[in-house]
């Protein structure tokens, strides 16, 4: 149906952006409705922010290297402008703007856009597609368990069975750093070498510094299951951080357990984002068929404090592109698509007998085209088209012949009786 | 292949010293001794399919998830940049990168950089050569060739090449030398970053067998 076209001019679309078509979003839509509704019956309430904000608020916890991450513009007055890269530093700002102390906690999601800057030669997209939320104002355990249970009951209803949450806790490493002894500098190798997952380097480095520590640290950056196993290898550990942030998790992984859940749990501390705004517990959804990161969230307890509130908070975001990738036979809606025509239409009389027709059929969600123009071809534009029902109404608009495109059948019957069979659902 | 892994393995000089690494290891290898052109070879009693590919394409194939595991040289890592856990060293498969240029025309190329503040330099590996010389802030023209890189100063479209080595036989033989390292390559063992999580116990069973052979 929208093939490319031939012997036409070439338009391009910048790359990384793409134009999404009729049937894609349909199904895009009813994703989002799946996720929609958890969000509302939890008391999540969607916001909306601008596409675009100024540089320095949206670069706030956007990582390091945040220049080569934004795509960004110049304002009329020369401010620089950026595009937003993900949702949650626009709602920390709004937050900071509009939200006022008494109404903690607050509930938001979003259905959005994104974008994020990548080499032109990389074939990778530069728009995300984010559904997702926030819940501010709790610096409770029972905050992140509440988004993770919310998470697993959407991942459950898309029915993505093979997913694995991976729960990592950013506290945790920075605990191992100190058992290390690290300063700063070396800190920030650490977390970068864990980022571009480079374990060699990792072990390598580490090693010099202490061999048998090293082993620990190596073990403990493994997908762990078993929480006795990694109480086992932190056990000759004295360090309270490391203690602390593993038995935040520890509650948390206990709780979530406690629901249903189609996929799998995992313990994995070498989950770090390259977003600097992460704080403590965070997470990360996988599943078989995709290469990127399904979703991923976590807490960020001092993001909002740069927009003038000092509350903590916690969300995430699922990407609905890579959602929409491996979600297989999402339930088809059964519905009706009916083409309408007469013979010689003309504007004015006609067109609004027609007109008529359609708004009683629509009344049962029955999908109604109205053909302007007779073509010869016309089994072949029905065919490519994808009509259930060719609907002809007579010269007197008395009678209609319909015609089923799905069972070849042929009838000619009264427009009231035909408008009474489609609401008993005889043609369904 | 629900319960199984596949795993990816390069051809040419890594292709021995890696199926040596998984015979050592435990795993039945008869499938992959055999004399034939299959790309593809199943070994049921491990549940693993091994996938055949050029050293070059083993980080391509694990980074899309065609493969969850593979071997790879750390110079066709460096080259791709591919998104990929990097898990082990096996130590082996050793080769260094290096920048090598005519015997008697050090003195030329040096002059020719102070003249016109650049150099040309072929390679098959672009984008090594490209951070290298980003990073020295010299300005290079890089030449991609897809082998024989050592002809290009020869015939006189480069200055300087940028090729890895083992013995520095080839090098020699084309009356070139060495002019400064670029890094070590060694076989590393890399995953998927979707299957380290999903099919996280098959892959850590994968490295630590593996692991537990390596010296």
């Amino acid at each position: 149906m929208f093939e490319n076209k031939k012997d036409k001019q070439i338009i391009k679309l910048p790359f990384g952006l793409r134009d999404i078509l009729p049937p894609e979003t349909k199904e895009r839509n009813k994703i989002k409705e799946i996720i929609g509704r958890e969000f509302r019956l939890w008391g999540y309430g969607e916001v909306n922010t601008p596409v675009v904000e100024y540089t320095k608020n949206i670069s706030i916890g956007a990582g390091k290297d945040w220049k080569d991450k934004l795509i960004s513009f110049f304002d009329v007055d020369g401010s620089p402008i950026s595009l937003r890269s993900d949702m949650t530093i626009p709602i920390a700002r709004l937050t900071g703007m509009r939200i006022k102390k008494e109404q903690l906690p607050v509930r938001l999601c979003y259905f959005a856009d994104s974008f994020r800057q990548s080499g032109a030669q990389k074939g990778v997209s530069r728009i995300y597609n984010q559904a997702g939320l926030e819940l501010i104002g709790s610096s409770a355990p029972m905050a992140d368990s509440e988004i993770l249970v919310i998470l697993v009951s959407i991942l459950n209803q898309l029915r993505l069975g093979d997913y694995t949450i991976g729960l990592g806790n950013v506290e945790f490493i920075e605990g191992l750093c100190d058992w290390f002894n690290l300063d700063n500098k070396d800190r920030e190798f650490i977390r970068k070498k864990i980022i571009t997952k480079d374990f060699v380097t990792l072990e390598n480095f580490l090693g010099k510094k202490d061999k048998s520590k090293a082993k620990i640290f190596i073990k403990l950056m493994q997908p762990e299951s078993s929480t006795g196993k990694i109480s086992g290898l932190i056990s000759g550990v004295e360090n309270e951080r490391i203690i602390r942030s593993f038995n935040y998790l520890k509650e948390i992984y206990d709780t979530i357990k406690k629901f249903d859940y189609s996929g799998s749990l995992v313990i994995d501390f070498s989950i770090i984002r390259d977003f600097d705004y992460y704080t403590g517990m965070l997470f990360e959804v996988y599943c078989s068929g995709v290469n990127s990161i399904l979703g991923s969230g976590g807490r960020y307890d001092g993001l909002i404090k740069k927009f003038g509130m000092d509350i903590p908070a916690t969300g995430f975001a699922l990407d609905v592109d890579l959602a929409h990738k491996v979600i297989e036979g999402l339930e088809k809606e059964k519905e009706l698509k009916v083409l309408l025509k007469c013979c010689d239409l003309k504007s004015g009389s006609e067109f609004i007998k027609l007109v008529k027709i359609a708004k009683e059929l629509q009344k049962n969600d029955v999908i109604v085209e109205i053909c302007f123009k007779d073509r010869d071809n016309m089994e072949d534009f029905v065919k490519e088209k994808s009509y259930d029902l060719l609907v002809e109404a007579g010269k007197d608009f008395e009678k209609v012949k319909i015609n089923d495109v799905r069972k070849n059948i042929e009838k000619v019957k009264k427009i009231n009786d035909f408008i009474e069979e489609i609401n008993n659902g005889k043609w369904d | 292949m629900e319960n199984g892994i596949k795993v990816a393995v390069p051809k040419g000089y890594l292709f021995k010293p890696s199926v040596e690494i998984l015979k050592k290891a435990g795993y039945n290898i008869e499938s992959l001794a055999e004399e034939n052109r299959k790309l593809s070879v199943y070994s049921g009693e491990d549940s693993i399919q091994y996938v055949i590919s050029r050293p070059m394409d083993v980080p391509v194939y694990v980074e899309y998830g065609a493969c969850d595991v593979g071997f790879s040289g750390k110079d066709a890592l460096m080259e791709k940049g591919s998104d990929v856990y990097e898990l082990l060293d096996l130590k082996n498969g050793e080769c260094r990168i290096i920048i090598a240029t005519l015997k008697d025309c050090i003195e030329k190329v040096k002059e020719h950089y102070r003249h016109f503040g650049m150099v040309r330099v072929a390679t098959s590996y672009p984008n090594i050569a490209k951070k290298f010389f980003d990073k020295k802030g010299i300005q290079a023209e890089v030449i991609k060739l897809h082998g024989s890189v050592e002809l290009a100063p020869v015939l006189g479209i480069a200055d300087e090449i940028l090729d890895i080595t083992s013995t520095g036989k080839t090098l020699k033989e084309n009356n070139l030398v060495e002019m400064e390292e670029v890094a070590v390559s060694t076989t590393r063992i890399i995953a998927n970053i979707t299957s380290y999580r999903v099919k996280y116990d098959l892959v850590n069973n994968f490295i630590n067998k593996i692991k537990s052979v390596i010296k």
